[in-house]
């Protein structure tokens, strides 16, 4: 009868342990970049691992090496069969995914989405680093802040990034030469060029810009190939620091540019911090946390964040509970006092 | 025994690698051998078999034809807005198939009627036929269409165009019993492109042109007529490839497929076809094409990292061809030591 | 002199000519020296690629690998430059990463026999993946200035490197012509048995040059990172590509044995330029593709009636009776 009973509570310990230890080690998430090999993505995959660490849970960051549509599904597919918790995506197509994410859904997997979104429908939260809105109103305003007086004489203007294709790089541009219309009817856009990714084109390109246009003021490059490509166009023809260069990029690969004088400021966000902000709402997620629209918390090392409605975005769907969209607190100018604060 | 003949074709070697390969891979991780999923990743590579099994055709006649996976993007977008215009999806899709064959034929024309190589031709469509579907919105706009859209033609490009019925997704997401249509509808591809390769006077000019054109030529094969055709299939396969996909994203996009270039070239090749033509089989393609992409599938299963998958990928390429080299040499060695020992009996 | 006029890179080149023309007379700023310096300056990357994948291609045989082959080689030099390795010691070392990343191709093809194509499809992913895991997938940045320098050196307002590469154009296009060690290649991609019958070393010649494909792919990548500054990770993407088109455009036969180095990097001069073109031309970036692909099927067509009209009018020649010999070999 003893043995039996001392059986039995050993069992039970023995449940108990793998119980908990199920609890705390068997949280997986997974972090999928629009490609992986491009520094901002890494850097990202980067807080959300360091995040995963703190946490104690196990963070995965993987994805295409090319920026392809069936690829993220292929990743979305796959972390699901191996029963993954959560997933956060940053979507290359708004609606491509779709498909793969209803059945990541259907199998119980908590969707959500950073730097690029998909349909409201399809996920919990977008942790965003600015509407399409703030981030194109912030390029104009980048190249507006470094001319004397950008409301008088013509200012020629040309845009340089990716493709023509590009989500998040489009709707930026929309709404920019939007606010350049109405703000600045002095500017005029001679030319929108694209570098496909490729960083030799990323130089060519400009280069024939440049010399196509000798009198162009500024030119605007929210890529991360496009922005540290025109800074090396414009240092090998000699015009460096005579034209405004800005964009979005990452500070590591245009710390030189900045340094020498090449690019005065560009844009970006904390994108660390933004993998960091999206592990731990994908882990409040997995624990069955429940957040509305409205709610505040504090996130360790990223600061207070609050849930804002999907309509920010310009969205009519909008989920009862565990839907919508947390900014991240701020966006980063920076500029060559700023720069070496920051190492991603 | 006849059927011994059959144990010694590539198309053998390749089943056998197949099986191996799945059985390898579901040991490792059990989570593989599950059939559902199995059976449901077959449609992250699809595609490529689409593209791949008509582009072996080309192979064949000692051509290439590397603009389709820019069809695959025409097809999507030409596909979108078709549909937004108001046009019935299925009747779209059939547009959309009808602007692959187009294409196809243009590449099948330009390749017959000039002595210019296929692969600088089909680079310079793979430019334009992208180039065309990335500002075909930019165009329409232009010439003063309506926008259907909220944010109007131009988003479409970047976009995508969304929304489409689910009357057409369900080609995608349906399945018979557990089996995908796409992968059904692969396979009866493939059964019709291999009868029409090995039992047809078609398919055997296709050979004749890739082994000796001039022979052709003077034993009267129509080879500008056949060469078009060829074309035209690859185009069509392309375009099959782009509308699985819209079903699959859910939404048209100009720059879908972009990536499937080099899959779809190892495919064929893999699958024995020569690059320098005369050989190559339908079945082989696509055991090869299934080969890599379950490859693919369950490296990624197991948690391999995409960047030692594409090592694993291209070691595997190398070795499966090293092998099937060092056996054909042994094969001739084997050979020429029978005879040899022949001719000392005798 | 004759015989250039009549060869297909002479026809490539002036339809290139023809082209700048145009695009000057519309753009004025397209015809200053400087413009013209920074499209040869665009094209050395490919023009270098292009010229090692031209050994290959007179073998009868295709390397898709150069592509990855001058990535790697750039990942090498990025590298061993931020680890404070002195430039010449760096450079080097993404030199001899690429010769042997040419020899491995070059030993699969001539001793296990593996089809070329086959062979550099699998080294393409093997070096792409090599790549990310030397750098853990993150681009190399912050490279020392010093690299980037020899970038900004130059003579007459040419820079250091279009130099660089034309000495090289000029030596390759010498022993091609001149040494008859050279000549095996046009000889084993010509007719491989014939040449083997003469006693020629037919697989050191291909393994030649797969090699030779490697160290070029690598002198790519030394020109790149120093006229971009930084390595990414799709550094040299698809290059194989425009290599091969490159090649085939400037009149190298991918049936093996007839080409030149002048004609490869025409072809190559061709292809980047185009680009640049467009944008002096004014059209907006996103008809960029479509235009560029038109063009070039325009001059290959443009191209093609020209070469058929000049053997019509061969044809008559001889018919008419004047005999003197055309010379048919290159």
């Amino acid at each position: 009868m003893l043995k039996k009973f001392s059986l039995i509570t050993a069992a039970a310990l023995l449940l108990a342990a793998l119980g908990t230890t199920a609890l705390a080690k068997d949280v997986k998430i997974a972090f999928i970049p629009k490609l992986t090999g491009v520094g901002f993505f890494e850097s990202g995959g980067k807080g959300a691992v360091e995040m995963g660490k703190m946490l104690g849970i196990h963070v995965k960051y993987d994805g295409p090496s090319t920026a392809s549509v069936s690829g993220q599904i292929e990743y979305i597919n796959n972390f699901v069969n191996q029963g993954y918790d959560a997933i956060a995506i940053s979507a290359l197509s708004p609606d491509g995914l779709n498909q793969a994410l209803k059945r990541a859904i259907k199998k119980g997997v908590i969707i959500l989405t950073w730097d690029s979104d998909v349909n409201p429908r399809y996920r919990t939260f977008y942790i965003s680093q600015g509407t399409a809105q703030q981030l194109g109103e912030l390029l104009v305003k980048m190249a507006a802040d470094q001319m004397d007086d950008p409301h008088s004489g013509t200012k020629k203007i040309a845009f340089h990034y990716s493709s023509p294709t590009v989500t998040d790089q489009n709707q930026w541009v929309v709404v920019a030469k939007k606010v350049i219309a109405e703000k600045y009817p002095n500017w005029v856009i001679v030319d929108t060029v694209f570098s496909h990714e490729d960083a030799q084109k990323a130089v060519q390109v400009p280069t024939a810009l440049f010399q196509a246009h000798p009198d162009l003021d500024a030119v605007i490059c929210p890529d991360a190939n496009a922005l540290p490509g025109t800074a090396q166009a414009a240092e090998n023809l000699g015009i460096a620091g005579k034209v405004i260069i800005t964009g979005f990029s990452t500070p590591n690969v245009m710390r030189p540019y900045v340094k020498r004088g090449t690019v005065k400021a560009f844009g970006l966000w904390d994108v660390v911090k933004q993998g960091k902000l999206t592990i731990y709402v994908a882990n409040m997620l997995v624990q069955g946390k429940k957040l509305h629209v409205g709610d505040e918390f504090d996130v360790p090392d990223v600061g207070h964040v609050k849930v804002s409605p999907n309509s920010v975005q310009g969205y009519d769907y909008q989920g009862e509970v565990n839907n919508g969209i947390i900014l991240l607190p701020e966006r980063v100018v920076f500029t060559i006092d700023n720069i070496d604060n920051y190492d991603f | 025994m006849n059927w011994t003949r059959y144990l010694r074709t590539w198309e053998f070697a390749l089943a056998v690698l197949l099986v191996l390969e799945i059985v390898v891979l579901g040991v490792i991780n059990p989570v593989f051998f599950n059939l559902e999923n199995l059976l449901y990743s077959t449609l992250d590579f699809t595609h490529i078999l689409f593209a791949a099994l008509p582009l072996t055709l080309v192979i064949i006649t000692a051509g290439i034809d590397i603009s389709g996976v820019s069809i695959m993007g025409l097809a999507s977008i030409t596909l979108g807005l078709v549909w937004v215009a108001g046009v019935n999806v299925f009747v779209a899709l059939a547009v959309a198939l009808l602007v692959g064959v187009l294409a196809g034929a243009f590449n099948g024309v330009f390749v017959s009627r000039t002595d210019v190589n296929p692969l600088v031709i089909t680079l310079g469509t793979l430019f334009m036929f992208a180039g065309l579907a990335q500002g075909m919105p930019a165009l329409l706009d232009k010439l003063g269409f309506k926008a259907y859209g909220s944010a109007g033609l131009a988003a479409y490009q970047y976009e995508g165009i969304t929304g489409l019925p689910e009357s057409f997704i369900m080609l995608t997401e349906g399945t018979v019993g557990i089996v995908p249509y796409p992968f059904i509808a692969v396979l009866l591809f493939a059964l019709v492109l291999s009868l029409l390769l090995h039992r047809t006077r078609f398919g055997r000019y296709l050979y004749l042109i890739g082994v000796n054109p001039k022979a052709a030529i003077y034993s009267g094969v129509p080879i500008r007529r056949v060469l078009v055709w060829a074309y035209v299939l690859s185009g069509f396969g392309a375009a099959l490839a782009g509308v699985m996909l819209t079903s699959y994203f859910t939404s048209a996009r100009a720059d879908l497929g972009g990536d499937a270039l080099l899959p779809i070239i190892t495919a064929v090749v893999l699958g024995g076809a020569d690059i320098l033509g005369g050989s190559g089989t339908i079945l082989g393609t696509l055991l090869a094409g299934m080969i890599l992409g379950f490859l693919r599938q369950g490296l990624l299963a197991i948690g391999v990292t995409n960047d030692l998958i594409q090592v694993v990928v291209g070691g595997l390429l190398i070795s499966a061809m090293a092998a099937k080299q060092l056996i054909h040499v042994y094969g001739e060695y084997r050979l020429k030591r029978w005879a040899l020992s022949k001719k000392e009996g005798r | 002199m004759k015989r250039f006029l009549r060869s297909r890179e002479a026809l490539v080149t002036l339809l290139l000519v023809l082209l700048i023309g145009a695009t000057g007379l519309f753009n004025p700023n397209f015809f200053k020296f400087d413009s013209i310096v920074e499209i040869f300056n665009a094209s050395l990357t490919l023009v270098l690629i292009s010229l090692g994948e031209m050994f290959v291609i007179l073998t009868r045989g295709i390397d898709v690998s150069v592509g990855a082959i001058a990535g790697l080689s750039a990942v090498v030099l990025g590298t061993t430059l931020n680890l404070g390795w002195p430039v010449g010691f760096a450079v080097l070392a993404a030199v001899i990463t690429g010769t042997l990343a040419g020899v491995f191709n070059a030993f699969g093809v001539t001793f296990l026999r593996v089809p070329p194509i086959i062979m550099t499809l699998g080294t393409l992913g093997i070096y792409r993946g090599l790549m990310r895991i030397i750098t853990g997938g993150s681009w190399i940045e912050n490279l020392p200035q010093n690299i980037k320098e020899p970038n900004l050196w130059g003579f007459l307002g040419v820079p250091f490197f279009v130099w660089v590469t034309l000495a090289l154009l000029a030596l390759t296009a010498y022993v091609t012509l001149r040494i008859r060690v050279a000549r095996y290649f046009y000889a084993v991609g010509d007719n491989e048995q014939g040449a083997f019958l003469l006693g020629l070393p037919v697989r050191w010649t291909q393994f030649a040059a797969y090699t030779l494909a490697g160290s070029f792919a690598a002198l790519a990548a030394v020109v790149f990172t120093s006229q971009i500054g930084f390595v990414s990770m799709n550094a040299a993407d698809g290059f194989e590509l425009k290599a091969i088109a490159a090649n085939v455009l400037g009149g190298v036969s991918l049936t093996g044995g007839v080409g030149t180095p002048l004609g490869a990097a025409v072809g190559a001069l061709f292809l980047t330029a185009v680009h640049s073109m467009l944008i002096f031309l004014g059209v907006p970036g996103i008809w960029d593709n479509a235009f560029a692909g038109a063009i070039l099927l325009a001059v290959v067509y443009v191209d093609y009636r020209v070469r058929q009209a000049l053997e019509v009018q061969r044809r008559q020649a001889r018919i008419r009776g004047e005999t003197h010999h055309q010379g048919g070999a290159p």
